[in-house]
């Protein structure tokens, strides 16, 4: 995101004076590549959206339907019985409330803790910095094995409690790279002058750079929330408790319960279920939620940081 | 340059300099305060259970502990190297990885780029949501619908093929189409995601420039060229270095739930084959060494990747 | 600007609170790990003189610690006294995390490894050589006389490591008292068999005449989208030992010649069948998708009439008539027999000796005596059956011959998921199972077809019977001796074998594993 443009805009012929044949032109040029968009977008909206309406019609359908392929893109025989089948439990609404908390709590910590982390690292110029931040990024890819990361886990305490599902992941170096690339964008004269102002570093951030970090902030929250909310090996490993069941803990135990044939054919056929239409109902169930995080984060998405400096 | 003969003026000149560092550092202490929490967390989290990396080296007994393992010193590695498929399916790992990267990578940036130029809010704001929600689904369903939709006979594809006259193709027992599968249903999964933190990068470009080029007469072609991609060019490349390190990740999930043996000449990937041969079941040794490998892999991936970059664009992370 | 910030935040806690309020909701389960014990409804039938039990078992594919959803728990914790916290592991890679939770030295007072927990003995048997384990034998002799009697010599001889054993063994049920159950067949569609005025096939020749006459003469009218025998590349294996292996005498992966073990990968039998099996394929009478297709996949051919015959297990006729009920009515279907050729047929199948679960006390474990105790008194033969069938004519009848039918709905409701609970069986697991097997009239019928109407042709691999210690040894090796075997029966089927394709297998696999799988399998069969 450059304010200090290097690029202009400028065109090759600086021709200013024909301004009617221009506009004709720019509008002209502008619609093409507007309808192109329009277009294209379509066409991969409708790519991504036929085969999710496949899946989410297989959660509404009976079991025959199924069984033979007869399901489309809309449900045939429908029946919310998969669907309630997944959430009608009280362990649905445990497992749903600790990935809501876990997700939440972990998100706004995770957030915190990153950007702020990232703010010092984005000061290239102050010494050491650069040392720091190798020390970050060296994390990236080498980390422990299962066993001895359980064994540490264990002695740390934070085994099978509500923590060890925030902790651990609370800094993504991923994801605290890009957030130090955003405020790597914001022109220092701004930051320079707050500092002739007098301000402190800690309240020059807090004041100055996050609000103009929005955007970023709305990216990271999205991307946080849904790593949470889906994760499953950590809660998998770590928490024995079955009180403290995430979301997708719960939907896969529902999956490899309806797999399970051998045992519960019979319950199923009773219910009128097949396998692949509770797999289906666990997704909507488990999706739905996190889905809305995204659009919540979008108005963030706001264009333009008006401060001023588009000189140069 | 020549080696210099050490002078006492040298001494003196390097003296000052991190005179003047410690100077900066001090009148900066707030900023390094900063640090603090995070520095904890990665040493806690992070750091302390590297000591796991020993067990590459042992014979590692998960009973037994780490200090009573056996050495056994580089044996899994070159383990690893002489395993017979092993460079077979190295290769097809960095094959499927670059494909992602060429084909992937910038069909997110042209979403981005597609979708601003969208101005009606709330169509934009529900194709945006539409985009990304394939990724939420996981590989088992995408996996299922992937093969329904190759399937020889009935699937839609070849559905299509055969409607303009063409053979139908048995794309997942292809070894000349396998990777294409994987690289294209990978796209239809993750491209739309992918475009988020790409059309965030959009919203920082200030809409004045946009202006100003329209006033000099630019089209919207050139306005993209000049204005909007170098605009996202700090984005790209960060992407596009993280990107490279993560090349031996070459969607073992998905790759599992496709392949077949038909196809393991050119679908088997590092993951897969360790998983299938099962080597490192209950072998905690064998599956950290090779953790360990792909870690100093992709780190060097980085590495390079950002030197390349700093020379070639004047960027980097670091 | 201050009353947009407000929004957000306020919803935030109202979103925290939700989540804080849903995560209590549950909290009548009473959760192993913690130190306080359950304070909820299930308890007040247990003894207060005796400690609350943890145990951490497998198969999460049901709520352990909900007495109303599985009443077995009820009766358990009322008949022994004892109430017991369950902590399930996960569904999948559940051997990663039992490795860490024993490597961490836990205190769980009992530990069961199911059978579902795939290399189950392997696993049981380092954590017994490693020391993890308490020895069980001289506790079991002295405190729990009710294992002694109910558990076979047999069993014993599979769980002994370094002469002692450290689990109480879980006995696979069976129907048949001298093997283990035959689960799979073909099916093939009578109905269809009917039009094409054709009747079962016995013999090998018959059944590939059947399918290429169902391809040319194509009585469903399906075209060119006709399969005779659809499968996937998982029912390979089950076609072999259950369906078509024993025509070429290689229905058992492993097979006693002359007293010593041989396997089936160095047989000529195992070429001549990949011959047949690929000649199936190139001429489209297997299915050309079969290496791509899924289980969904050949039932969808199946119900659709596009397929004439599929491999499944008995399990799955319930749903099939369901099914067809729905789209085909007139539809039928039944199990072909074992295919016959030149007088070589066979089912193969595992010996009466499986064990479905390893129930194991941590080294570290608190109260070892009273652990014991529990599960001695879980095999009282009274216990025992009143844990497994319920209460007679209410969940079940016993018949003139002593059969026992389950009463339905109620057999279900009440015993459905009795068998997750069971740490041991005794001499009469297998008559209780069949009650189980009868639940449904058309899949007894089915069992009782493959089991019994077919019993003639079951043979049993010796190989299975093989003590967990000796297959620690190789568990690695079995591992790649499937990997790479599956590859090559694969590739031979669908590209064709040739005599030379095949030795370059056989030497191949003896160097990689073979050679070693023969000597430990052999040092084994040859010295018990």
């Amino acid at each position: 995101m450059e304010q200090t443009s290097r690029h202009t805009g400028r065109p090759k012929n600086g021709k200013a004076r024909k301004v009617h044949t221009l506009r004709i032109k720019k509008s002209l040029d502008e619609k093409i590549v507007s309808g192109i968009s329009y277009l294209f977008i379509t066409a991969l909206v409708v790519v991504m959206l036929i085969p999710i309406m496949h899946v989410v019609s297989k959660a509404f359908s009976a079991e025959w339907a199924i069984n033979t392929g007869s399901v489309g893109i809309f449900p045939v025989g429908f029946q919310v019985n998969s669907l309630l089948y997944i959430i009608q439990s009280k362990t649905f609404i445990m497992a749903f409330g600790n990935s809501m908390f876990a997700t939440v709590v972990g998100t706004l910590c995770t957030l915190a803790v990153t950007a702020i982390t990232a703010y010092p690292l984005s000061m290239r110029h102050l010494p050491y910095m650069k040392g720091i931040l190798l020390i970050f990024v060296f994390t990236m890819y080498f980390t422990g094995g299962i066993i001895p990361t359980y064994l540490l886990y264990s002695m740390y305490g934070i085994l099978d409690t509500r923590i060890v599902l925030i902790l651990p992941g609370l800094i993504n170096v991923y994801h605290m790279l890009i957030i130090k690339n955003f405020y790597e964008a914001i022109p220092e004269s701004i930051i320079e002058s707050a500092q002739l102002d007098g301000a402190s570093s800690f309240r020059i951030f807090l004041r100055l750079v996050v609000p103009l970090s929005k955007p970023v902030y709305a990216t990271i929250t999205v991307f946080t929330s849904v790593i949470l909310w889906n994760d499953y090996f950590g809660p998998m490993m770590y928490i024995n408790n079955p009180n403290l069941k995430t979301l997708p803990l719960y939907l896969r135990d529902m999956i490899a319960r309806a797999n399970d044939t051998q045992a519960l054919s019979m319950l199923l056929v009773e219910k009128n279920l097949s396998a692949e239409s509770i797999t289906a109902a666990a997704i909507v169930a488990a999706t739905i939620p996190i889905l809305l995080v995204y659009p919540f984060m979008q108005r963030h998405f706001v264009k333009g940081i008006t401060v001023g400096s588009t000189k140069g | 340059m020549k080696a210099a003969p050490i002078s006492v003026k040298m001494l003196q000149e390097h003296k000052q300099e991190r005179e003047a560092r410690r100077r900066l550092a001090k009148k900066n202490y707030d900023i390094y305060l900063l640090l603090i929490p995070g520095v904890l967390f990665i040493i806690a989290f992070r750091y302390l259970p590297m000591y796991g990396y020993i067990t590459a080296f042992q014979d590692y007994n998960i009973f037994a502990g780490i200090l009573n393992s056996n050495w056994v010193g580089l044996k899994h590695f070159s383990a690893l190297l002489s395993s017979p498929g092993f460079y077979n399916v190295l290769r097809n790992t960095l094959i499927i990885s670059f494909g992602k990267l060429i084909f992937t990578f910038p069909l997110s940036i042209l979403l981005a780029i597609l979708l601003n130029e969208i101005n009606i809010t709330p169509i934009k704001k529900g194709f945006q949501t539409a985009l990304y929600l394939p990724h939420f689904l996981s590989w088992v369903i995408v996996a299922g619908l992937v093969v329904t939709a190759c399937a020889p006979s009935t699937g839609i594809i070849n559905l299509v093929v055969k409607f303009f006259g063409g053979e139908p193709v048995s794309f997942l027992m292809d070894n000349n189409w396998f990777r294409a599968v994987v690289i294209v249903s990978d796209a239809w999964k993750e491209v739309g995601y992918g475009a988020i933190v790409f059309i965030a990068a959009l919203t920082g470009i200030n809409p004045e420039l946009y202006e100003a080029a329209k006033v000099d007469g630019a089209g919207k072609i050139q306005q993209i060229l000049h204005i909007t991609i170098p605009g996202m060019m700090s984005v790209i490349v960060l992407m596009f270095i993280l990107k490279l390190g993560s090349v031996l990740n070459a969607n073992t999930e998905q790759i599992l739930l496709l392949y077949n043996p038909t196809v393991y000449e050119t679908g088997d990937v590092l993951g897969t084959y360790i998983y299938r041969t099962g080597i490192t079941h209950m072998n905690y040794s064998y599956a950290t060494a090779i953790g360990l490998f792909e870690a100093v892999v992709g780190s060097f991936m980085i590495f390079t990747g950002n030197l390349i970059c700093k020379r070639a664009t004047g960027r980097s992370i670091w | 600007m201050k009353s947009r910030q407000k929004t957000p935040a306020l919803m935030l806690v109202l979103v925290m609170v939700i989540a804080l309020l849903c995560s209590c909701a549950g909290g009548t389960q009473p959760p192993a790990s913690s130190t306080a014990p359950a304070s909820s409804a299930p308890a007040q039938t247990a003894s207060e003189d005796k400690p609350v039990l943890k145990a951490l078992v497998a198969n999460a594919n049901i709520d352990w610690n909900d007495p109303e959803a599985n009443p077995v728990l009820a009766y358990l914790t009322e008949a022994t006294g004892y109430l017991v916290a369950y902590d399930p592991l996960p569904a999948d890679n559940p051997a990663d995390k039992l490795n860490a939770i024993i490597s961490a030295g836990t205190d769980y007072d009992f530990v069961v490894i199911s059978a579902s927990i795939s290399g189950a003995n392997v696993l049981y048997a380092q954590y017994a050589s490693q020391g993890a384990l308490l020895d069980l034998k001289p506790l079991v002799e002295e405190l729990a006389p009710n294992i002694v009697d109910g558990i076979d010599q047999s069993l014993w001889d599979i769980c002994t490591v370094n002469g002692t054993y450290y689990a109480v063994p879980t006995a696979n049920p069976s129907g048949r008292d001298d093997t283990a159950n035959i689960d799979y067949g073909i099916m093939v569609r009578t109905d269809i068999l009917e039009k094409m005025n054709a009747k079962m096939p016995t013999t090998l020749d018959e059944f590939t005449a059947l399918l290429e006459d169902y391809q040319k003469t194509d009585p469903m009218g399906n075209g060119d989208m006709n399969v005779p025998l659809t499968a996937t590349i998982a029912n390979l294996k089950e076609l072999r030992l259950n369906a078509i292996g024993g025509a070429f005498g290689v229905e058992t992966d492993w097979k006693d010649v002359s007293g010593a073990l041989v396997p089936y990968q160095t047989q000529d039998g195992f070429y001549e069948y990949l011959e047949y099996m690929n000649d199936l394929y190139s001429k489209g009478l297997l299915d050309t998708e079969m290496p791509v297709n899924q289980g969904a996949t050949t039932l969808e051919k199946f119900t659709t009439s596009r397929a004439l015959c599929r491999l499944d297990g008995y399990w799955a006729v319930p749903s099939l008539v369901e099914t067809f009920g729905t789209v085909s009515p007139d539809a039928s279907f039944e199990f072909i027999q074992p295919l016959e050729k030149s007088g070589l047929a066979g089912s193969g199948t595992k010996t009466k000796n499986q064990i479905a679960g390893y129930t194991v006390i941590p080294k570290n474990a608190k109260n070892v005596e009273a652990t014991i105790d529990y599960l001695n008194m879980k095999l009282d033969p009274e216990i025992f059956k009143v844990a497994t069938l319920g209460e007679e004519n209410v969940d079940y009848t016993v018949d003139e011959k002593g059969a026992f039918y389950p009463i339905l709905p109620t057999f279900f409701e009440h015993r459905g998921n009795a068998g997750n609970y069971a740490t041991g069986t005794n001499q009469f697991n297998n008559d209780y199972w069949l009650c189980r097997a009868r639940k449904d009239e058309n899949q007894y019928a089915a069992y009782c077809r493959l089991n019994y109407d077919y019993g003639s042709f079951i043979k049993v691999d010796p190989s299975t019977d093989v003590p967990c210690d000796v297959l620690a040894k190789i568990s690695a090796d079995i591992s790649v001796s499937n990997t790479v075997t599956e590859e090559f029966i694969v590739n031979s089927v669908v590209s064709g074998i040739t005599r030379d394709s095949f030795d370059a297998f056989v030497t191949d696999w003896k160097a990689q594993c073979g050679d070693k799988l023969i000597t430990v399998y052999n040092e084994w069969y040859q010295n018990r």
